[in-house]
């Protein structure tokens, strides 16, 4: 059984769609980012209380924002948490508490508020988290620093083991799946929390797998047939692939969708950055990875007289 | 069979019942982590300067008495900062004296004269850092004691951090989060002082007088009104928690109200039954960090037994002892974060996305075995073995199983599941090509191999690197990975080769292949 028949697509003919899509795609993540004043943190990564609080019946948001507010919280985000029956409410306070004040004041006092006296709905299990003004930063700095080093030896050595400009170009796909995620992210209004960022490094993970896939593909199609253009590789490899590439993401896709689905509120952003990650690193191998090495052999090929002569197209193929 | 597909049958067979019994039974072996436990997290920073400052006033003390031991005169031998120390009024002709005596006893201490008979002590900067790093030590040390005691099944109590006095402490199932939180929080520093006056302020105590010296004034615990009381006691006081043998909860006969009791050990005995034997009738203050929990009258002498009343429920005065038992803090904590996931919340919910995972395992199992019939078997075989590899590892590694964790586990099925399809396909296209099915399967494998063997490389360098530079979250994703990468390397090329080759490679002719 065979999804589909050997395909002769000519990909690369198409790669300059390919990149205005996706600058497009990361240009409207980066307004939208820009709009809201920056990439939204979890409270793991920002300053902050959030007590997600249970109760027994059906809670009311007015009769809890009341309450609150005239114990002293005012602004607070208040609102229903996953799914009806739950009867969850989640409730956010930007700072951890006042400065000089223990660092649990204010979720002790939200919790008082909630016990005391509601006998007829009463509160049955909470949750607090409370991140103070240093670990957000710190825990930041970390996460991002850790995930460009680790690009960066992932480079290497697909440098290394192809040629230095498949590395560059599966760390450039690996680049635009996270910008295109991240400006997603941003549109659909999800939080970057810790889980949020695991997520990401498996998008990260899962992009190279794939990059490093048909590259391999194309390292030995160029022993087989030295006389086609890199190009014409390019184009064979990634068709003799593409069943395989259908069937991996779409087996993978699979069980990452049934996770956004019915996985629950608490992993709703952690499987949209799986799912969309998904798309994105297949995508990019084709429309991302592909053309940038194409392109710098393009520009590497022509005699340096005649790099000069074209300079603006040279220039712009260099950019990308 | 032949004997080479024997040994790896045996061997492939000893890996898959090594990982099982190294992970079975499950619930005990595999630790999951508190996203998906519920319990606490909290990582608090040490203050060292409180260490310090203590130091700084011990050496000032045995500096004091040592300068009247060898009869050198001074006027005041005082802490003027944290590891500061300023002396006054010294003997000028006593200069080389002094300096002797401070440096070959205090050898951690730079002596500096500023003229005139007065010195300043200066704590050496490398004993600095000793004393910070020993502090954070003897915290977690002194906080494992107070758990350990709650009887918290498997705390995590480590350094945290790159500073060097940050802690980590992951108390899974508990969720008492106050309790929690109260039990390692406080100082726990008892001391019992003489009490030389009291009131109900300040003033009061001492009504106009100057403050005598030696003494410094400290609040009670309030009343049920919010009321307190003010007590004027020594500063040096006459047994502290260092010399407790044991203390625990009990009862007082007459009010029937929770107390704690304490023994003292025999040396220190002996001196509080000195102390009290010639202040019958005085109050002694009961000074828990720095608040004058209750102040008995002496009604006679007594040795080695006490007891601290107040009002405690029974819960407080089972938590008092503990801390009592396990010893004073040496400096206070501070909260930098705080995460509690309650038994139904949070862990639920998670619960049921793993759920929903699995659900689309099945699913991609299920497409599998359709699409590739008997190799589909093949893949479905090597899954399962791929997983039971992971958690054998992971329970042999002691890792705990996070979400982070769980998306490891993603990446590398996503991986595994590409291996297999790699491969099929592969063999496919070589059939196609015209091979027999035995040359097709072979060269696919030796094709395929460095494929896989490139890619899961790559993954793993990666995962390499974030082990090193990350934190709690991104090491449990990079620890799982990288174990997941490694069983994905044997299950499909390895156990994935033999199975092709048990089904295919013993038939003499093989005319098709189930793929």
């Amino acid at each position: 059984m065979d999804i589909i028949r050997d395909t002769h697509i000519d990909w690369l003919k198409y790669r300059w769609h390919f990149v205005i899509f996706s600058l497009v795609l990361i240009g409207l993540g980066a307004l939208d980012m820009a709009r809201k004043g920056g990439p939204r943190y979890g409270i793991d990564f920002s300053e902050g209380t959030i007590v997600y609080a249970k109760f027994e019946k059906p809670p009311q948001i007015d009769v809890v924002r009341q309450k609150l507010a005239s114990g002293g919280i005012g602004e607070a985000v208040i609102q229903r948490y996953d799914r009806e029956e739950l009867n969850l409410v989640m409730i956010r306070v930007e700072r951890a508490s006042e400065s000089g004040t223990s660092l649990d004041t204010t979720a002790n006092r939200i919790l008082e508020i909630l016990k005391g006296d509601n006998p007829d709905n009463r509160l049955v299990d909470s949750s607090t988290e409370i991140v103070g003004p240093v670990v957000g930063k710190e825990l930041r700095r970390q996460a991002r620093n850790a995930t460009l080093f680790s690009l960066l030896a992932m480079l290497l050595y697909i440098g290394f083991r192809f040629e230095p400009i498949y590395g560059v170009a599966a760390t450039i796909a690996v680049f635009h799946d996270v910008l295109v995620t991240l400006g997603l992210v941003s549109i659909f209004n999800y939080e970057i929390s810790l889980n949020v960022i695991a997520a990401f490094l498996t998008l990260v993970g899962y992009s190279v797998n794939d990059t490093i896939v048909i590259f391999d593909r194309v390292r030995e199609n160029r022993k087989l047939a030295r006389r086609q253009s890199l190009a014409e590789i390019l184009n064979l490899s990634l068709n003799q692939t593409l069943r395989r590439t259908i069937l991996t993401s779409g087996l993978t896709f699979l069980s990452v969708v049934s996770v956004f689905l019915f996985g629950g509120e608490v992993l709703r952003g952690f499987s949209f950055v799986l799912v969309v990650g998904l798309i994105a690193g297949t995508y990019s191998t084709i429309g991302i990875a592909s053309p940038v090495v194409v392109w710098w052999r393009q520009f590497r090929d022509k005699p340096a007289g005649e790099r000069k002569k074209s300079k603006s197209e040279a220039g712009a193929d260099a950019r990308v | 069979m032949k004997r080479n597909l024997q040994l790896k049958a045996a061997f492939i067979l000893g890996v898959t019942a090594l990982s099982i019994w190294l992970f079975y039974p499950p619930k005990e072996k595999i630790k999951l982590g508190l996203d998906l436990k519920g319990g606490i997290h909290l990582v608090m920073r040490v203050n060292t300067d409180d260490a310090i400052v203590a130091v700084t006033d011990e050496v000032a003390g045995m500096l004091a008495q040592q300068l009247d031991d060898q009869s050198i005169s001074f006027g005041s031998a005082e802490r003027s900062g944290s590891g500061q120390i300023s002396v006054t009024g010294v003997d000028i002709n006593k200069d080389g004296d002094f300096r002797r005596l401070s440096e070959t006893n205090f050898p951690a201490w730079e002596v500096r004269s500023l003229g005139s008979g007065s010195w300043e002590l200066t704590i050496k900067s490398p004993e600095l850092s000793v004393l910070r790093a020993e502090t954070v030590t003897q915290a977690i040390d002194t906080i494992r004691r107070r758990v350990d005691e709650l009887g918290v099944a498997e705390p995590v109590i480590v350094p945290h951090g790159d500073t060097g006095d940050q802690i980590l402490i992951q108390l899974p199932g508990f969720d008492d989060v106050a309790r929690a939180k109260e039990l390692i929080r406080s100082t726990a520093r008892l001391e019992l002082r003489m009490v030389q006056g009291a009131g109900l302020s300040e003033d009061q105590i001492l009504s106009g007088r100057p403050q005598p010296p030696g003494t410094e004034i400290l609040s009670g615990a309030p009343d049920a009104g919010g009321d307190r009381m003010y007590y004027l006691v020594d500063r040096t006081p006459v047994v502290t928690g260092r010399d407790l043998k044991n203390a625990r909860r009990s009862l007082d006969y007459e009010t029937n109200t929770p107390n704690v009791s304490f023994t003292l050990k025999p040396e220190a005995a002996s001196r509080f039954q000195q102390v009290t034997r010639d202040n019958i009738g005085r109050q002694l203050g009961i000074v828990l960090d720095n608040q004058v929990v209750s102040a008995p009258v002496i009604q006679g002498a007594i040795y080695d037994q006490g007891q601290i009343t107040g009002n405690f429920s029974l819960e407080e005065a089972q938590d008092l002892a503990i801390k009592l038992r396990s010893g004073a803090l040496p400096a206070s904590l501070e909260y930098l974060e705080e995460r509690t996931v309650g038994p139904s919340l949070g862990a639920d919910a998670i619960r049921s996305g793993i759920l929903a995972l699995l659900a689309g395992l099945a699913a991609v199992v299920l497409f599998v075995f359709v699409y590739y019939k008997l190799s589909g078997l093949n893949a479905v075989v090597t899954l399962i073995v791929n997983l039971i590899i992971l958690l054998g590892a992971l329970a042999y590694f002691d890792a705990t199983l996070t979400l982070p964790g769980i998306a490891g586990v993603i990446l590398t099925i996503g991986m595994g599941v590409d291996s297999n399809v790699l491969i099929f396909e592969r063999i496919k296209e070589e059939v196609r090509a015209g091979k027999t099915v035995r040359t097709a399967i072979s060269a696919s494998f030796s094709k395929v191999f460095w494929t896989v063997f490139d890619s899961h490389l790559t993954s793993f360098i990666a995962a390499l690197i974030l082990l090193q530079f990350g934190t709690g979250p991104v090491q449990g994703f990079a620890v799982t990975l990288m174990i997941g990468l490694t069983a994905n390397m044997f299950t499909s090329i390895f156990a994935s080769r033999f199975l092709f080759d048990l089904i295919y490679g013993s038939r003499r002719q093989v005319e098709s292949l189930s793929i």
